[in-house]
């Protein structure tokens, strides 16, 4: 379909230049970031933009992702704002380092590109960001270009809520978004800055007040420092729909919170249940299968960490039947996003005829025809 | 620059009474001639002793705002507060204090990203030759000959010349210095602080509990590396070479102590045989000419 660009507002972005241009408006005082296929034209953009003072930032060009991290939490506890961005084997080894701000809760803000783990292979699947699901950040996964652009924004916010203070990882899928052209409506200096307030450190390396970060702890010490991340996460559950509401009401976008359905909730056949474009690629497939005679609804969660498990519950009470489809796989056992919801199902005790996928491993193309034909053979 | 144990006194609470070191470390007396002579410093520290002896959380011995972080992040995460600092307009000293195998072996290649961009930090290694912290394995610092838990009969490869892999990154400042000349760590500590860039000081820092020495000796032991040209002394400003006071004489191998004066007070040199002694003066006399070309 061809669409024509009539607010001056939007033009055309790739994901990664929604990125970049997201990470402008959030002015980061510290970028510190290797390149990586296909994160590259996120670092390119933003260098771009500090060599030509369009963004007042100190650039580091490190040598390696594990430095990227280790100089991003430097910078972060040093009390600025800070960004990094990778994909794939990049975030495999900066790994050390991701647990490492996640557990010790520092707010640095990092898209991951995904992309498939070796042998080599450019192509998305979920398999890198969702090896770090269990690492202390908070994972969000964008649907399209645009919504890169807002939830890359809500992730500043959302990780320097002095509530939650720790880490995001914005997941957009590489290629399928990084490097495909789309109309984003960018929200001007104005309206960003009157949502996202200046950083604000909490605690900060400082010679008036001396402290030790990250010292030898003591298992007591250890089980405090968990259980306060557990505390973090359990106040992102409350803080995030929060933040998502304000920048709803703010840019008329992102509405639905840690959840977004698409189809009537209240009267379907089946649910889908997908992250990112594989969750817009099911809501593509509605219409086919409504002509198949299938009234079926998508369920796409935004926010992976902190896992939405009240919204994902509701949501499932309303329908009898449900697909989920994971792009990754916890091997030995099954999808991800399967294992979870099956949990949360058990905990509520609620039956429900479920069904899980696996699609668009190291890229495989799943089209919406794709999906509606796997909703059709659980019919 | 001449230093009176005086000058020495000013900042006496950087290193805290209470830590953990051992009887005797070399570390110890490092740290406090180091950081005591700096303005505002922030401390990074690696997996190492230094993050060990510190004490345990909420409870720390360092005086100092310091950041423990990863073994191989030391200037990774050093480059990004320099830079936030800057950001910021806060002025600070950044500091990397590291062991040898930090320096030498695992973080390696962030101090060489670091070095090449030529972040304003100081990077302090402090050198008792192997992996202390976790019980005396071999690093790459190592000497050869000496018994460490994984080379249980002795070494059989030279020790990395570290300084001289840094003097390829034609960094504006390298020193070497001794625990057994502590005013001569604060003045090349002091005098780092005042260059723009990478600084990197080496520090021979003997480690009775896994040299298998008399802890009573420490100062002495510094002392005898430099005498018996184990251990030489110099800077490196802006490419130039130039022997520090205390060790120039020992160019010269016929002012050196016997290097056996030194070997036979460490226990991990005790199975050195005669010709494991004499790979390791040629060790060490290569080391010296190679220096020399600096010049």
């Amino acid at each position: 379909m061809v669409q024509t660009l009539e607010d001056t507002n939007v033009t055309l972005l790739t994901g990664n230049e929604a990125v970049a241009n997201a990470v402008r408006l959030a002015k980061p005082q510290v970028i510190a970031a290797y390149p990586i296929t296909p994160q590259t034209k996120i670092v390119e953009t933003l260098s771009g933009m500090v060599a030509s003072g369009e963004l007042d930032c100190e650039y580091i060009n490190v040598e390696s992702e594990h430095s990227a991290m280790g100089a991003a939490i430097g910078a972060s506890l040093a009390g600025v704002r800070t960004f990094t961005a990778t994909s794939s084997h990049g975030l495999l080894y900066m790994g050390e380092l991701v647990w490492w701000a996640g557990l010790t809760r520092i707010p640095i803000v990092m898209p991951v590109v995904n992309r498939s783990l070796n042998p080599w292979n450019i192509w998305p699947d979920h398999q890198d960001s969702m090896s770090f699901r269990d690492a202390g950040w908070i994972q969000l996964y964008a649907k399209n270009n645009q919504e890169v652009l807002d939830l890359t924004l809500c992730a500043f916010k959302i990780a320097e809520h002095h509530k939650i203070w720790m880490p995001v990882m914005v997941c957009l899928d590489g290629f399928i978004l990084s490097h495909t052209s789309a109309q984003v409506n960018i929200p001007t200096q104005e309206q960003v800055d009157d949502f996202l307030p200046p950083f604000k450190p909490l605690a900060m390396l400082d010679s008036d007040n001396p402290f030790a970060h990250g010292s030898l702890t003591d298992s007591k010490g250890i089980w405090e420092q968990r259980m306060s991340l557990i505390d973090g996460f359990n106040n992102a559950r409350v803080i995030i729909p929060q933040i998502l509401r304000e920048f709803a009401n703010k840019f008329g976008r992102l509405s639905g919170d840690m959840i977004e359905v698409t189809g009537n909730l209240d009267d379907s056949d089946v649910g889908i249940i997908a992250l990112g474009t594989l969750g817009e690629e099911a809501e593509n497939s509605l219409a086919v299968l409504a002509e198949r005679g299938i009234r079926a609804i998508t369920i796409r969660p935004r926010i992976f960490r902190p896992f939405p498990k009240k919204e994902l519950i509701a949501c499932l009470k309303k329908i009898p039947k449900v697909l989920i489809i994971d792009r990754a796989v916890s091997f030995g056992n099954a999808g991800q996003i399967a294992i979870e919801v099956q949990s949360e199902l058990f905990a509520n005790k609620m039956e429900i005829d479920l069904h899980q996928k696996i699609m668009g491993l190291g890229g495989m193309d799943v089209t919406y025809v794709d999906i509606a034909d796997e909703v059709e053979k659980i019919m | 620059m001449s230093i009176k144990i005086t000058d020495m006194m000013d900042r006496p609470d950087v290193l805290l009474r209470g830590n953990f070191a051992c009887a005797g470390c070399g570390l110890s007396v490092a740290y406090r001639s180091a950081i005591s002579a700096l303005d505002k410093p922030i401390v990074v520290i690696p997996a190492c002793c230094a993050s060990v002896i510190q004490s345990l959380h909420p409870n720390v011995t360092y005086n100092v705002p310091t950041l423990n972080i990863a073994f191989a992040a030391h200037a990774s995460a050093a480059s990004g507060i320099t830079r936030a600092k800057k950001m910021r307009g806060e002025d600070y000293t950044v500091v990397i204090w590291s062991g040898d195998g930090g320096t030498y072996d695992i973080g390696l290649s962030t101090w060489s990203g670091a070095a090449e961009r030529n972040e304003n930090i100081i990077h302090f290694c402090y050198d008792n030759g192997f992996y202390s912290n976790t019980g005396a394995q071999r690093s790459g610092a190592t000497p050869r000959g000496a018994v460490t838990t994984t080379t249980p009969a002795g070494k059989s490869e030279k020790r990395k010349s570290v300084a001289r892999i840094m003097a390829a990154h034609d960094i504006p400042y390298i020193a070497t210095a001794s625990v057994g000349y502590p005013r001569d760590i604060y003045a090349k500590s002091k005098k780092a602080a005042k260059i723009e860039g990478y600084k990197f000081i080496l520090i021979d820092a003997p480690c009775p509990t896994g040299w298998n020495s008399d802890p009573a000796i420490t100062q002495e032991l510094g002392q005898l590396a430099v005498k018996t040209g184990y251990f030489p002394l110099y800077e490196i400003v802006n490419g130039k070479l130039v022997f520090s006071k205390q060790g120039s004489k020992y160019c010269d191998p016929t002012n050196r102590v016997p290097i056996e004066e030194y070997l036979d007070k460490q226990g991990r040199f005790s199975q050195m045989t005669p010709k494991n002694i004499e790979d390791l003066k040629k060790d060490l006399q290569f080391e010296w000419d190679m220096l020399a070309k600096l010049e």
